[in-house]
């Protein structure tokens, strides 16, 4: 069978003026044909950018489930991870490699730096907390628009160009940011299963008490798992800028995504956190691929039901849903 | 000198020192403390039910988008008058606060915190979706006014002979609008507060087992709370939707104001209503203050320079500041300062 994708003459066949039978069960199996090829594009997409997602949550879950912090000041370190290499490359003149090692030591500082100058003070009093690594967050925002104004940047890719797989035109670069996150979530997995330091940390996370009763130094966990936490979101952040874009405002998003993936998977939950990233990625892949209706009303006042602008939308809904019907998340420990 | 009687005395004063001072500011100062006022509104709105029993609501603006946007878009679009849609607004505040509260009871700590996050924000993209009706981020011109012509007329026949002009007049009537507003709700929540259903809130966030087993329903009491707090709010934003003359989102759904609103409590005190109003003053007159500072002449040659410098820098300090104020008065000043007075009384005695 002959694959003619958007064939204008087959969905003229296809219109309702002829009669149907004339032409056998040939548009229905087009049809069929789009929805495969509108299928395989969603499952590609969402396959490629929940792995990103996957790595901008981990940072967040490992340090509450190692600290017990909320740390809404993780999506300015990954704005941050961002802005160092996009600096680096435009101004310093550096190439993306050494731009991207630059990015992730500066954000592994900043993340000891926050917990040592700020968390680690007010760390008692969970309110304080978050009120204090949000204003940090909003600090950061503003620096970088004194600094590099509010105009959108965009960060060069490491290889330009696109590839087909199958029927579906993905750009390079994205592949490598699904192989780079993956590769970081793996390294990040063997560390905490397999490394000496790794197993203090998970100890940590099961026991407090207990570990600092064996002889674990808790503040050296923690500044461990807070500079790990930078690293990866300075990762995360290093693709984001090639992949969506830069701007001050560009930390929000994530923060969201993280929220909703550690949440729907389970505060502290490495596990649920993966799982969750596919399930909130695929969502919001769905929906900016999902045909909407334009719903109209008497006085041509218009509004779009579905389709892209219901994009954040939709996962915020199913994150409210799953916190009413399993408040622990999906992985979640019950505390 | 009992608790209540203590926090209405400090409440007295603080109204009494805003009214006074309304005629004396000058225009631009004017705005900005009928802000402040509307925002201690808010403050001590977001005081009765966080505050007080524990449960940090990081969305509290979505309470006042819900009566914001029902009453300016009913005024709007259905020609309401304001007698009908304020209560409406309200109303349906209530009703979102009815709604969240019962599943919310279920959540605890950070999940309460984050699915409040997260309202605001979903019903910020609906407002962008629906933006046809309620103009989106850029909002929608064209409410009743709060001071109409007629009520400004009348008192214009009156004041006349005290030199006051229009526009002065019509700022003086929305800020004593305001001033009643928050005096109004300063009593009733100070009242609330320092009554037996003040203290079986404070019990639940110290608490929640051990009250819960002086035979209590602790859920009965927290809806309570979501509701007088939803109204509060809502009161607020659907009279500030009818100042305004106009829906902004960006008084209505900006997350900013969500989370000044829980700096405010924190800086003033949280879970005493009376701190919240002060924090509210603070946050939003600091604000302005900072504003005003960066817009200094400077006795430098550059002065277009560090100007402009200067301004870029205001929203800056601010943060700064507050991370500082976070850092050393955690327990907040009002009870810092009752802290102080307890102190000195027992000094007394022991001498």
């Amino acid at each position: 069978m002959k694959h003619g994708r958007r064939s204008p003459a087959v969905w003229q066949n296809a219109s309702l003026d002829k009669p149907v039978g004339a032409y056998g069960r040939m548009p229905l199996l087009k049809i069929m044909d789009q929805v495969f090829v509108i299928a395989e594009r969603i499952v590609i997409y969402s396959v490629l950018i929940s792995a990103l997602y996957a790595l901008v949550a981990l940072g967040f879950t490992m340090i509450f489930g190692v600290g017990r912090v909320l740390n809404l000041a993780h999506g300015a370190f990954l704005m941050v991870g961002a802005y160092t290499a996009w600096f680096a490359q435009q101004y310093l003149h550096w190439n993306l490699y050494s731009a991207f090692a630059l990015a992730v030591v500066v954000c592994t500082l900043l993340g000891i730096v926050l917990y040592h100058g700020l968390v680690r003070h007010v760390q008692r009093s969970p309110i304080v907390t978050l009120i204090a690594t949000l204003a940090c967050a909003l600090l950061i925002e503003e620096l970088i628009k004194i600094f590099f104004t509010t105009n959108t940047q965009l960060l060069a890719p490491f290889v330009s160009g696109s590839v087909e797989i199958h029927k579906t035109t993905v750009i390079t670069n994205r592949i490598i940011a699904f192989g780079a996150s993956w590769l970081a979530i793996l390294l990040f997995w063997l560390f905490v299963h397999r490394a000496r330091w790794g197993k203090v940390i998970l100890a940590t996370a099961q026991d407090q008490e207990g570990a600092a009763l064996v002889g674990i130094d808790v503040k050296k966990v923690y500044t461990l798992t807070w500079a790990i936490s930078g690293a990866l979101a300075g990762i995360a952040g290093f693709f984001f800028a090639s992949w969506v874009k830069l701007d001050p405002f560009m930390w929000r998003d994530p923060l969201i995504i993280s929220f909703a993936i550690v949440v729907v998977g389970g505060l502290g939950s490495l596990k649920g956190s993966i799982v969750a990233a596919y399930l909130i990625g695929f969502l919001e892949v769905l929906m900016t691929y999902s045909p909407s209706v334009r719903v109209c009303a008497a006085d041509f006042r218009c509004f779009e039901f579905l389709g892209s602008s219901w994009v954040g939308v939709s996962s915020l809904l199913v994150l409210i849903a799953i916190l009413f019907i399993k408040p622990e998340g999906l992985f979640g420990r019950t505390e | 000198m009992s608790l209540r009687t203590l926090k209405f005395v400090l409440l007295g004063l603080t109204v009494i020192v805003a009214g006074a001072v309304g005629p004396f500011l000058p225009s631009k100062w004017m705005t900005t403390l009928m802000y402040a006022q509307l925002f201690a509104v808010y403050a001590m709105g977001w005081d009765i039910l966080s505050g007080m029993t524990g449960q940090i609501s990081f969305g509290h603006i979505f309470f006042v988008a819900v009566s914001g946007y029902t009453a300016g878009l009913l005024n709007l679009y259905l020609k309401w008058p304001i007698w009908a849609t304020v209560p409406t607004g309200v109303s349906m505040a209530v009703l979102a606060g009815l709604l969240f509260s019962v599943p919310a009871l279920r959540l605890r700590g950070p999940y309460f915190s984050l699915v409040t996050l997260i309202l605001p924000l979903a019903a910020a993209r609906l407002v962008i979706i629906l933006a046809d009706w309620t103009g989106g981020e850029l909002g929608k011109f064209g409410v009743t006014p709060l001071c109409q012509d007629s009520l400004l007329n009348t008192l214009e026949g009156l004041l006349s002979r005290l030199h006051i002009d229009s526009f002065r007049l019509y700022q003086y009537c929305n800020y004593y609008f305001f001033w009643v507003l928050m005096t109004a709700v300063g009593v009733g929540l100070v009242w609330l507060s320092t009554s037996r259903i003040g203290k079986i809130l404070e019990a639940i966030r110290e608490n929640e087992e051990a009250v819960e087993a002086a035979g209590i329903n602790v859920a009965k009491y927290k809806i309570f709370a979501f509701a007088v707090s939803a109204s509060v709010v809502g009161l607020g934003g659907a009279l500030s939707v009818h100042t305004n003359e106009a829906v902004f989102f960006n008084s209505l759904l900006s997350l900013t104001s969500s989370i000044e609103m829980i700096v405010a409590s924190v800086i003033g005190g949280m879970g005493t209503i009376v701190g919240a109003l002060w924090g509210g003053f603070l946050v939003r007159g600091g604000e302005q203050l900072i504003r005003e500072i960066a817009q200094w002449k400077l006795p430098i040659g550059a002065e277009g320079l560090a100007l402009s410098f200067l301004e870029r820098w205001a929203t800056f300090i601010f943060f700064a500041l507050l991370l500082v104020l976070l850092f050393f008065a955690r327990q907040g000043l009002l009870p810092l300062l009752m802290g102080l007075f307890r102190q000195r009384r027992g000094e007394i005695r022991r001498g």
